[in-house]
């Protein structure tokens, strides 16, 4: 009897990891079939797109190369980091300091490359995952911490492991609202080290492209199933997207004009205020 | 007895097939389909792509290249699935500002003063002279796409497996990659890397 009774324990165990797991199966052969539907349109429609966009690090390289110096009160407070108890504000802040933490990377910064890490690594870690900021990782920010090319490999290398672990993951909604933050936290310092405007300026014409980088990011939204929190955020980048629509009517040698850089100025600033807070 | 043996086998079976398959996913980044040699100095960390596909199935992927970077674009699949083409477009978008519905609204009129500033009765209120109907426009953004044809793996025998380009401006660029149809569809993972490096651009 008792032996029975176990027997019909493990059945129940084994079912209810089974539910679980088909539940995931068939939620994932709706979502390949649905896909394959799309793959079949597209013989006479278009194919599924992957929207990407270029790391935080090649802007603050950008920055570095044209004699940009750092500017501390530029980046996000660490403290900060009590104020976020939502997972999507986790995950924003988390994008906020990984755009942080290459800034003071690329400029040199060693301690607050350290300080930044350790940031980053407990959003990940409240996130849900350690991809690209285990221990490995802090061994090899430990044993390079005053060797500025190992330190830009690392970062490079942690952000990059994050990145491509939330997409095969799935977990797209998580890294949408990550690349958010990113990128509003680096337009944020684009803008913060341009002491003067002028159209010529090759930091001022790096704004103007943000453009582009704007357009993948909406497009990745749009692509992925939206949730409130990604919803909001969306709404928010419709809103700046409407002011860099306004650089396409632009004559061929206007960038952006004075009025559109204010403009835009002062809707990133806002975004990101409301953002880190 | 016999088929509750074969329920739990089935039950075994599944809980350790459907885990193997979700991190059978999740491992194309890990997979090295490109020979090092055909990597040379670029950075690959930034925009590469990759992503598992099936036989008959094409995808794309659209990256942001920066003005004065070297660019070096790879495209490596599991060799299981067969011949993979790739094209490669530059990629002009242009937003719009289209008018999506117009609606009729019914507002209404309250008196104005001369120079257009309301008039209010002895309570403050603003003194209604009645109602109009007036437009109500909503907008909508439509952006409209140029793709230009850039590199054709299919014209490039002979030539090395990958395709360089210097940029001079930012610009937006499309990876259109296509897997060859098999009467026995396989799936297995298409690496698109798309390399970064800068260059130095000479003074006239």
């Amino acid at each position: 009897m008792r032996k029975y009774s176990l027997s019909i324990g493990i059945i129940f165990l084994l079912f209810g990891f089974l539910s679980q797991s088909c539940t995931q199966e068939a939620k994932n052969k709706s979502n390949t079939s649905s896909e394959k539907e799309q793959v079949n349109n597209t013989e006479t429609q278009e194919p599924p797109i992957a929207y990407k966009m270029p790391s935080p690090v090649e802007l603050f390289m950008f920055l570095k190369s044209n004699e940009i110096e750092y500017k501390p009160n530029s980046v996000s407070p660490v403290e900060n980091i009590t104020k976020y108890y939502t997972n999507a504000s986790k995950a924003i802040n988390f994008g906020i300091y990984a755009s942080d933490l290459a800034y003071c990377t690329v400029f040199g910064m060693y301690q607050e490359t350290f300080l930044y890490f350790s940031t980053t690594r407990t959003l990940a870690t409240d996130l849900g995952f350690t991809s690209g900021f285990d221990e490995l990782m802090v061994e090899r920010i430990n044993a390079n911490l005053y060797n500025n090319d190992s330190l830009f490999q690392i970062t490079n290398d942690s952000y990059a492991d994050a990145c491509n672990y939330l997409e095969e993951s799935g977990k797209k909604d998580v890294l949408a609202l990550i690349l958010a933050g990113s990128w509003i936290e680096s337009v944020h310092i684009i803008i913060q080290s341009i002491d003067t405007f002028s159209n010529e300026s090759p930091i001022v014409i790096r704004l103007a492209d943000q453009r582009f980088l704007l357009e993948n990011l909406v497009n990745f939204f749009k692509s992925i199933d939206n949730n409130i929190s990604t919803d909001k955020i969306l709404d928010k980048l419709f809103d700046l997207q409407a002011s860099f629509d306004l650089l396409y009517d632009n004559a061929d040698n206007i960038n952006m004009t004075k009025a559109q850089y204010d403009e835009i100025t002062e809707k990133v600033e806002k975004i990101r205020t409301e953002l880190i807070n | 007895m016999k088929n509750y043996k074969y329920i739990i086998a089935l039950l075994i079976s599944c809980l350790f097939i459907l885990p193997f398959n979700k991190v059978q996913a999740q491992k194309c980044a890990k997979k090295n389909y490109c020979s090092k040699e055909n990597l040379g100095d670029y950075d690959y960390r930034s925009q590469s792509h990759y992503g598992q596909l099936s036989s008959g199935e094409s995808q794309k992927v659209e990256i942001v290249v920066y003005a004065n970077q070297a660019y070096r674009f790879l495209v490596c699949p599991d060799p299981k699935i067969g011949t993979v083409e790739y094209k490669i477009f530059s990629l002009k978008k242009r937003p719009k500002k289209v008018v999506q519905d117009i609606y009729e609204k019914e507002v209404n009129v309250y008196k104005q003063a001369l120079n257009g500033e309301f008039e209010y009765d002895e309570n403050g209120n603003k003194i209604l002279l009645g109602t109009k109907v007036i437009n109500d426009t909503i907008w909508r953004r439509k952006t409209v796409e140029e793709e230009k044809l850039i590199f054709d793996s299919q014209n490039n025998e002979f030539k090395p497996p990958y395709w360089e380009t210097k940029t001079t401006k930012t610009g937006m660029l499309v990876i259109e990659t296509m897997v060859e149809d098999s009467d026995e569809p396989k799936m297995g993972c298409v690496n698109v890397l798309v390399g970064r490096k800068t260059y130095k651009v000479k003074n006239k």
